[in-house]
C-alpha cells in the first residue's frame, strides 16, 4: 500500500469506531429516557438487522431510489396480479426501510389481505396469511416489543384467520397445526427456497405450550408493580389456559397478541402508529369474547357430530338439535373422542368467557365511550359462560354412571338455571325493541331497570315476547335474538332431563 | 414546407436516421483521407493499450465484488416456488452484470481521453503515424474488449451459480413431490419441473385466437352457441365509412342522422331442454297415434291438456341485448327495440328468430370512420343461444320498409364470454356442461417428440353466490378439463384434468398426434361449481422447441455486450469535448434520455400545458397562456429529444431468459441495430471533434 494512504485508512477506521461508540451512546440515552422500556426494546438488536445493514452497504447511496423503484413496481405488480418476485421486493423494502413501522403495518396488511385474495386455493391463501405473520415476526425480532407489529399479528389472527369467509378452513388448520406434527417440507428454513406452507407447532404432546414460547426476556421492574407486564415470552398470555390437548384456537392466538399490545400501551406507554389507544385497549376483551364463542361453536359442532346430526349452516341453528338429548342417550364408542373434545371446548369457553368480563371491566375503567355496547357484550359472555358450564357437565354426565352422573346432572342443572336467568335478562335488556318491551314487560319495568322484574315472571315475559313478535309483520330484533332464544329452548329441554334424572 | 401533417410526423419519426446518415456523410467527407489509411492492426494495438491500461487499473476486481453482491442479494429472496428461485437468480445475475459492465465502461471510457490528454500520454500516440479515426475506433474496440472480459467472468460465474442453484432446487422439488399433502395445484407443475429441469430455454407458440362458446362446437360447424345470463356474447366487426351512413337520397345529411336498423338472426334452446328431445317431441305431436283416440294435432285429450296448462306459468321469451363498441371495446351505445320500452325478444321457439332493433342517430353517427363492433349478448338465464354466419345485418333507412345494407367486415361472428378480473370467464359447471374456451392454433410449428407440452397461466375467481356455505370449509381445487382436437384428422385427445392456481404457471402434455400438422383447437372447461377460470389470448402457449440454457445465456450476454459498445461510443464522444465528470453526466443523460421520457408517459402529451395551468390555479389570461405555451414547448422539446436518443429498452437481456424463453434473433437484431445505429454516428462525431481538437503541440 502506498504510504501516503496509511493515515487515510487509519482515519477511516477511527471514524467507524467513533461512530459506533456515539451510536451506542445515543441509544443508551434514548433507552434511559423511558425507564419502563425493556432492555431489548426497539433497535438494540443490531445483529438482527444485519441483512438491512448489508443491503444498505451494498447499495451505497442508492437505497432511497431503489426503495422508490421497489415500491412502485411491487404495487403495480400487485394491481396486475403478477406475484412473481413480489415477495422478494416486499422483503427488500423491509430490509431497506427497517425503521418505518407504517411501512411494515402496510405490508403486513397487504400480504394478509390484498395478496391472499389473489390466490384461488384456500391452502395458498392460508400460506400467504401465515407469510404476513412471518413478516411481522421478522420485523418484531429485529425490533422487539413493537406494539405495531404485535398488534398486527393479533389483528391477522382475529380478523383474517378468525373472521373471514374462509374462517372455518383457517381455524381448523391453525388448531391442527398448533399441535405437534411432522413438517410438510424438508427444506431448511434458512434456505432461500424455503416457503411458509404451514404453522409451526406451539404445543408438545401433552398439549403444553413449548417452553421456548413461554421463556421470558424481561424481568418486571419495581416501578411497574401495579401494572401488568409483558415478559417478552411469545405466548405469555396463553400460559394460564394450558394444557391445550386439542390445539389452540385462532382467537386464543389473537387474544395473546392483542393483550401483549394492550400491555405495551398501558405499561410501556407505547402508541400505535395508526390506531387510537381506545381501540388497542378494547381488543383483549373482544378477542376473549370471540374465543369463547369460537369454543362454544366448536363444542356444538363436535356434539352434533357425536350424535350423528347434520351440522346446520347458521350458528343459532346448532343449539336445538341436541338440546333434547337425554343424559343416558346412547352414542357410538367411536364418538367418545368427539364428546371429550366437546367437553374440553365447553370448559374452555366458560373459562375465557369469565376472563372476558374482567377484561371488559378493565377497559371500561379506561374508556367509557362504548359503555352500552360492552355491557351487552358482558351480558352475552356471562350467559354463554354459564351455559357452557352446564353443557360441559351435562356431557360429562353422559359419559359417567351412577352417583357421578347424578352429581354432574345436578351441577349441570344448577348452571343451566343460572345461565337461563342471565340469558333471559340479556334478551329482555338488549334484544327487544321499545314497542315489544312495552307490550311484554309488566308496568313499571323497562329495559333499563330489568333487575326489578321478579324472576318468576321471566318465563311468562318470554312467552309474551314470542307471541307478540310472531303477531308483528316484522320484528327488527328477532334475528339478533335467535341465538339466545334457541339457547333458552336448549336449556329448558336439558333441564327437563336433569329434573327427570336421565 | 410540409403539405400534409403526416409528412412532418414521418420526418420526425425518422429524424434519428436522417441525423445518423448526415453525420456519417460529414464524417466521410471530413475523414476520407483518414479512412483510406485505416489500419486494423493499428486499431488492435491501440485497443490493446486501452485493455492493458484498464486491467492495470484493476477493473476486473469489480467482478468478485459483483459476485459477492449477487450471492448476498440472492439469499434475500422470497420466491413463489423453486422455478421462481432460478428466475429471480437469473434476474439478479444479469442485472448485476449489466450494471457492472455499464458503470465500469462509463467510468473507463469517460476518463480515458481526458486523462491521456492531461497526462500527455496521448503525445505518444498522436505523434506516431496513427490517424484520429484509428485512435477513436481503437478505444471503442479496447473498451469493448474490457467489457467482453467482464462479461465472460460474470457469465461463467452466473452459469455455474445457476447450475448449483438449480441442482439444489431440484432436490427440494423431489422432496416436495414426495409429500402427500402437496396441494394438487402444485403437483403437476413441480412434476414438470422435475422432468424438464429449471434451467430452460424454450420456444413458445401463442394461439391464434380465443373464443368462448356455450357448448363445444362441432368440427366444421356452421352454427355456434353461447351461454345466457349475460355471460355469452358474440361480436360482429364493421368498418364503416362516414359516407356509408348517409341515406343516398339526402347527400347533405349528417352521417348517421337517420340511425341504423339492425337485424339479428339468433336462436335459443332452453337449458333443460336438449335439442334432440325437442325435435322428437315436435315429431310426435304431428303424428296421429295408431291406437289411442284421435285428438287432432295433440297427444292428449282437451281435459288433460287443460289440467296441465292450468299449472304452467307463461314463460317469458328469451331476450338479448345489442351494443355498439369501438375498436377498444368501449361502449358507444345500445340498439333498442323498434317498439318503445320493449326488450329485444326471440319470438320463434323452434328455430332462428329475427330480432329487429334500431341504433339511434347519436350512436350511429359515431360508427363511421372507425372500426366498430356489434355485440349481441344472451340475457336470459335459462336459455342457451346459437347463431350462424352473418348473424347481424345493418341497414341505413331509406324510407318505409326500405334500407341500404351495410356489409360486415367478417361474416363469422366472434364468440366471447363475460369479462372478469382475469379475462373471459369460464363458469364452473360439473359434467362438462359449462361454457368452453377454445384456443385455436393454425399452422403451429410443432416439431417435438411424443408429447406436446402446453404452458398455461390462468386466473381463478370464486363466487360465493354459486357455492353453499361449506364450500369455504375445504380446500377444493379448481378443476379444468382440457381436450385438444386436431382439425385435419378430426381426432380429439382424451380429456385431461388440470388444477391451476390463480396466476401460477401450470403445465400439461397431450399426444403429439393431436397437434400434428399444426392446426388444432384446445378446448377448456371449468368443472368446479362456484369457480370461474379467467382466460386471455396469451394465457396459453405451446412449447414447440427446447434449446440449451447456456446458449440462451450467451445470447443474453451478447445483448449486454452490444449495450456496452453503445455506452463506450457515447462516453468517448462526450469525453472528446468535456471534462470527465461532465462527460459521465452527459453520457448518462444520453443513455437514459429516451427511457426517461417514456417513463413520463402522458405527462409529455399535448394538453399538459393547460393541465399545469389548472393545477397552478392561474386565472389571468396572460400568465396562463405564457405558462401553458412554455410547458407545451418544453414537453414538445422533450419528445423531440427522445426521438433522437437511443432506446436502451431494446437491450432486453433479461425478460426472455428469466421466463425460460429462447432469445429470438429479432431481439439480437434490435439490440445490434440500436448499438450500431447510434454507436457508429457517435464514433464518427467523436472522430470529427477529436480531429479538430488540439491534443498535442
Amino acid at each position: 500500500m502506498n504510504r501516503s494512504r496509511v493515515p487515510i485508512v487509519l482515519t477511516l477506521i477511527l471514524a467507524l469506531l467513533v461512530s459506533a461508540v456515539t451510536r451506542d451512546w445515543a441509544r443508551g440515552m434514548r433507552n434511559r429516557s423511558d425507564s419502563a422500556q425493556p432492555t431489548g426494546q426497539g433497535g438494540n438488536s443490531s445483529l438482527a438487522n444485519m441483512n438491512s445493514f448489508a443491503l444498505a452497504l451494498l447499495l451505497g447511496g442508492l437505497r432511497g431510489p431503489l426503495v422508490m423503484v421497489l415500491w412502485t413496481s411491487s404495487e403495480s405488480q400487485k394491481n396486475e396480479k403478477d406475484l412473481e418476485d413480489f415477495d422478494t421486493k416486499v422483503e427488500w423494502i423491509r430490509l431497506l426501510q427497517p425503521e418505518f413501522d407504517t411501512v411494515h403495518i402496510f405490508q403486513v396488511w397487504n400480504k394478509a389481505y390484498n395478496i391472499s385474495v389473489q390466490m384461488a386455493s384456500l391452502g395458498n391463501k392460508y400460506s400467504t396469511i401465515l407469510d404476513a405473520i412471518d413478516y411481522a415476526q421478522r420485523v418484531e425480532s429485529g425490533r422487539p416489543n413493537n406494539i405495531n407489529m404485535i398488534y398486527a399479528i393479533g389483528g391477522i389472527y382475529f380478523d383474517k384467520l378468525g373472521s373471514s369467509t374462509e374462517k372455518n378452513y383457517y381455524k381448523k388448520r391453525v388448531r391442527d397445526e398448533s399441535l405437534p406434527h411432522i413438517p410438510r417440507q424438508k427444506v431448511a428454513r434458512t434456505d432461500p427456497g424455503w416457503r411458509r406452507v404451514e404453522m409451526d407447532p406451539v404445543l408438545d404432546q401433552r398439549g403444553m405450550i413449548l417452553p421456548e414460547l413461554l421463556q421470558g426476556k424481561y424481568a418486571k421492574p419495581e416501578s411497574v408493580k401495579e401494572n401488568e407486564w409483558n415478559t417478552g415470552a411469545e405466548l405469555q398470555y396463553l400460559e394460564k389456559y394450558q394444557p391445550f390437548p386439542f390445539g389452540v384456537s385462532t382467537m386464543g392466538f389473537a387474544y395473546n397478541y392483542q393483550k401483549r399490545a394492550e400491555v405495551m400501551q398501558s405499561t410501556l406507554n407505547q402508541q400505535h402508529a395508526q390506531l387510537s389507544p381506545m381501540v388497542v385497549d378494547s381488543r383483549p376483551a373482544l378477542a376473549l369474547k370471540s374465543w369463547e364463542e369460537d369454543e362454544a361453536e366448536r363444542g356444538r359442532r363436535l356434539e352434533l357430530t357425536a350424535f350423528n346430526h347434520p351440522i346446520p349452516e347458521e350458528r343459532f341453528q346448532m343449539e336445538t338439535p341436541t338440546g333434547d338429548l337425554a343424559a343416558d342417550a346412547p352414542f357410538s364408542a367411536t364418538e367418545r373422542p368427539n364428546l371429550l373434545a366437546a367437553i374440553e371446548s365447553y370448559d374452555r369457553a366458560s373459562r375465557v368467557g369469565i376472563d372476558a368480563l374482567e377484561e371488559y371491566e378493565r377497559h371500561l375503567k379506561n374508556f367509557t365511550i362504548n359503555y352500552g355496547t360492552y355491557q351487552s357484550h358482558m351480558g352475552e359472555c356471562r350467559a354463554t359462560a354459564e351455559m357452557m358450564k352446564g353443557d360441559r357437565d351435562y356431557l360429562k354426565a353422559m359419559l359417567a354412571t351412577g352417583d357421578e352422573r347424578a352429581k354432574l346432572l345436578k351441577s349441570a342443572g344448577a348452571e343451566y338455571r343460572v345461565a337461563m336467568e342471565y340469558m333471559l335478562r340479556l334478551i329482555f335488556t338488549y334484544y327487544i325493541d321499545d314497542e315489544l318491551a312495552t307490550q311484554a314487560l309488566p308496568p313499571g319495568v323497562r329495559r333499563t331497570n330489568i333487575d326489578q322484574l321478579p324472576k318468576e315472571l321471566y318465563a311468562p315475559v318470554l312467552e309474551r315476547i314470542r307471541a307478540r313478535s310472531q303477531a308483528r309483520p316484522f320484528d327488527p330484533s328477532a334475528e339478533d335474538r335467535q341465538q339466545y332464544d334457541r339457547g333458552v329452548d336448549r336449556m329448558r329441554a336439558r333441564l327437563k332431563h336433569v329434573e327427570a334424572g336421565k | 414546407m410540409f403539405p400534409h401533417p403526416f409528412h412532418f410526423i414521418a420526418v420526425i419519426e425518422h429524424l434519428g436516421g436522417y441525423l445518423a446518415s448526415g453525420i456519417l456523410l460529414v464524417g466521410l467527407l471530413v475523414g476520407f483521407v483518414d479512412l483510406r489509411r485505416f489500419s486494423g492492426k493499428r486499431i488492435w494495438a491501440i485497443s490493446g493499450v486501452c485493455f492493458d491500461e484498464s486491467i492495470r487499473r484493476r477493473i476486473l476486481w469489480i467482478a468478485p465484488l459483483a459476485i459477492l453482491g449477487i450471492i448476498v442479494v440472492s439469499q434475500l429472496q422470497r420466491p413463489l416456488d423453486e422455478q421462481d428461485v432460478i428466475r429471480q437468480t437469473i434476474k439478479i445475475c444479469l442485472f448485476t452484470t449489466g450494471m457492472v459492465v455499464v458503470i465500469s465502461t462509463i467510468i473507463l471510457a469517460c476518463t480515458n481521453l481526458p486523462r491521456e490528454i492531461e497526462n500527455r500520454v496521448i503525445y505518444t500516440v498522436v505523434t506516431k503515424p496513427t490517424t484520429r479515426l484509428e485512435i477513436v475506433v481503437g478505444k471503442v474496440v479496447g473498451f469493448a474488449r474490457v467489457s467482453a472480459a467482464i462479461l465472460l467472468i460474470m457469465g461463467v460465474f452466473s452459469y455455474g451459480y445457476l447450475v448449483v442453484r438449480s441442482w439444489s432446487m431440484q432436490r427440494y422439488i423431489t422432496d416436495r413431490l414426495e409429500s402427500p399433502e402437496l396441494p394438487a395445484s402444485e403437483r403437476q407443475t413441480l412434476d414438470h419441473y422435475r422432468q424438464t429441469g429449471l434451467l430452460r430455454a424454450r420456444t413458445l407458440e401463442q394461439p391464434d385466437g380465443l373464443q368462448v362458446f356455450g357448448t363445444p362446437p362441432e368440427l366444421g360447424a356452421s352454427t355456434w352457441s353461447m351461454a345466457g345470463n349475460g355471460e355469452g356474447s358474440f361480436l360482429v366487426p364493421f368498418n364503416l365509412k362516414k359516407d356509408d351512413l348517409i341515406a343516398s337520397d339526402k347527400p347533405d345529411a349528417v352521417p348517421g342522422s337517420e340511425g341504423i336498423q339492425v337485424m339479428v338472426e339468433i336462436g335459443y334452446r332452453k337449458k333443460s331442454e336438449p335439442v334432440a328431445e325437442k325435435v322428437a317431441a315436435t315429431h310426435k305431436a304431428s303424428t296421429a297415434p295408431a291406437q289411442a283416440p284421435y285428438y287432432g294435432p295433440f297427444l292428449m285429450s282437451p281435459e288433460e291438456r287443460q289440467a296441465i296448462l292450468s299449472k304452467v306459468k307463461p314463460q317469458p321469451n328469451p331476450e338479448i341485448t345489442i351494443e355498439v363498441l369501438d375498436r377498444f371495446m368501449n361502449g358507444l351505445g345500445t340498439a333498442s327495440s323498434l317498439l318503445s320500452n320493449r326488450p329485444l325478444e326471440l319470438l320463434n321457439k323452434n328455430g332462428v328468430s329475427q330480432v329487429f332493433a334500431y341504433i339511434p342517430p347519436n350512436v350511429a353517427g359515431t360508427m363511421g370512420g372507425q372500426p366498430t363492433f356489434i355485440r349481441v349478448t344472451g340475457a336470459s338465464k335459462d336459455a342457451e343461444y346459437y347463431a350462424g354466419k352473418n348473424p347481424v345485418k345493418l341497414a341505413v333507412p331509406l324510407g318505409p320498409g326500405q334500407g341500404r345494407l351495410l356489409e360486415a367486415a367478417s361474416d363469422t361472428p366472434h364468440f366471447t364470454s363475460r369479462s372478469g378480473t382475469f379475462g373471459q370467464q369460464l363458469r364452473g359447471v360439473v359434467d362438462g356442461k359449462g361454457a368452453v374456451g377454445v384456443y385455436s392454433y393454425r399452422n403451429a410449428n410443432y416439431s417435438g417428440g411424443d408429447a406436446a407440452t402446453f404452458e398455461g397461466k390462468f386466473g381463478i375467481e370464486r363466487s360465493g353466490n354459486d357455492m353453499d356455505s361449506s364450500a369455504f370449509d375445504y380446500d377444493e381445487p379448481t378443476l379444468v378439463t382440457v381436450r385438444v382436437r386436431n382439425l385435419q384428422s378430426g381426432k380429439t385427445s382424451e380429456p385431461l384434468t388440470i388444477r391451476p392456481e390463480s396466476n401460477r404457471t401450470t403445465f400439461f402434455n397431450v399426444g403429439a398426434d393431436v397437434v400434428g400438422g399444426g392446426n388444432f383447437d384446445v378446448l377448456m372447461q371449468c368443472q368446479t361449481p362456484g369457480h370461474f377460470v379467467g382466460l386471455q389470448s396469451a394465457s396459453l402457449s405451446m412449447i414447440t422447441a427446447k434449446h440449451p440454457f447456456m446458449l440462451n445465456l450467451a445470447q443474453s450476454l451478447l445483448i449486454l455486450w452490444l449495450m456496452s459498445i453503445l455506452v463506450t461510443a457515447v462516453a468517448i464522444f462526450c469525453s472528446t469535448f468535456l471534462s470527465w465528470p461532465i462527460a459521465v453526466v452527459l453520457t448518462l443523460l444520453i443513455l437514459l434520455g429516451h427511457w426517461g421520457v417514456a417513463q413520463l408517459g402522458d405527462a409529455t402529451a399535448p394538453g399538459i400545458g393547460n393541465q399545469i395551468v389548472n393545477d397552478l390555479g392561474l386565472t389571468k389570461s396572460a400568465p396562463a397562456k405564457a405558462v401553458s405555451a412554455t410547458v407545451e414547448r418544453l414537453s414538445g422539446l422533450l419528445n423531440f429529444m427522445s426521438t433522437i436518443l437511443p432506446d436502451i429498452g431494446q437491450f432486453a437481456a433479461v425478460e426472455d431468459i428469466e421466463r425460460g424463453v429462447t432469445i429470438s434473433s429479432r431481439r439480437l437484431g434490435d439490440a445490434a441495430g440500436v448499438a450500431l445505429g447510434f454507436g457508429l454516428p457517435l464514433t464518427v462525431l467523436a472522430y470529427v471533434v477529436l480531429k479538430n481538437k488540439e491534443v498535442a503541440p
